[in-house]
């Protein structure tokens, strides 16, 4: 309960921080720059969560285990909104320094590729009605889904030409602004800190929703039988 | 521009104060659920 009183008071801190004490980058129309301290960590943790569900869905497929299929499932959602928010940001910066909401600009062409991808994987897990072939077929198009991530996010907008800035407000080139440093690495650990309380939210929702499905109570029941036999 | 910051800053922060105020009901009314289901 203290860690998230403490976060959601570190993220009021860092969005102060992100208008009030860091300053806008040179090169960019009036305060536009600022939008790297939301747009950025949302892009990082849709890159997180999609790793994570890829992961968890290797480790399901191996141990068979309900749990790791609700944090594949879980991280695939959370990477999904975070995947969302990054897109309208992204416009609205586009709309600011580029003129429009929409350019069909690599980047933009390659992230809605990567909703679509993940949309579907939403699509299969409602189209199978067996639970087990649900979770076995969700976990190896995660897998796959995964395949294409960094292709998408890191190769393609780099080998082609793109209006998206890249050195100017890329963190890890050098002659960041310290304090736009600052903010943005606390930025980073807010939004993390987001994603780790939204995650354990949706794994616990999943769980009491698990318990109300008849494959539950059924296997609930033969496990009692075999405790007592 | 200063008013134009300072009013982006306000909407941000309504708005996270309304995210993290529906997470900590979520959490709450999860708990809740989670006791009820382990008693029966």
């Amino acid at each position: 309960m203290i860690i998230k009183v403490l976060l959601s008071i570190w993220m009021a801190v860092i969005i102060s921080a992100a208008f009030l004490y860091a300053g806008a980058a040179a090169g960019f129309p009036g305060q536009t720059s600022r939008i790297l301290f939301f747009h950025v960590p949302q892009a990082w943790i849709a890159t997180l969560s999609f790793l994570l569900s890829m992961i968890a869905s290797c480790i399901y497929l191996a141990r068979r285990s309900v749990k790791t299929d609700h944090l594949a499932l879980s991280a695939a959602e959370l990477g999904l909104l975070f995947c969302i928010l990054a897109t309208a940001t992204g416009s609205i910066f586009a709309r600011a320094t580029w003129g429009s909401f929409w350019n069909w600009d690599p980047r933009q062409t390659s992230i809605v590729i990567l909703l679509m991808i993940y949309g579907a994987y939403f699509a299969l897990r409602s189209a199978v009605p067996d639970p087990e072939k649900r979770r076995v077929f969700a976990a190896v198009y995660s897998i796959l889904a995964f395949v294409t991530v960094p292709f998408l996010v890191f190769v393609v907008p780099r080998i082609t030409a793109s209006l998206h800035p890249e050195n100017t407000m890329n963190p890890a080139k050098p002659g960041m602004d310290p304090k736009t440093l600052k903010v943005f690495l606390g930025s980073l650990l807010a939004y993390t800190g987001l994603f780790v309380w939204m995650l354990r939210l949706k794994i616990r929702l999943l769980r009491l929703e698990g318990r109300q499905e008849p494959e539950f109570v059924i296997s609930e029941k033969l496990k009692q039988e075999g405790e007592k036999g | 521009m200063k008013e134009g910051l300072n009013f982006v800053l306000g909407v941000n922060l309504i708005i996270w104060f309304g995210i993290a105020f529906y997470l900590f009901v979520l959490d709450r009314r999860i708990r809740k659920l989670e006791k009820t289901s382990q008693d029966v």
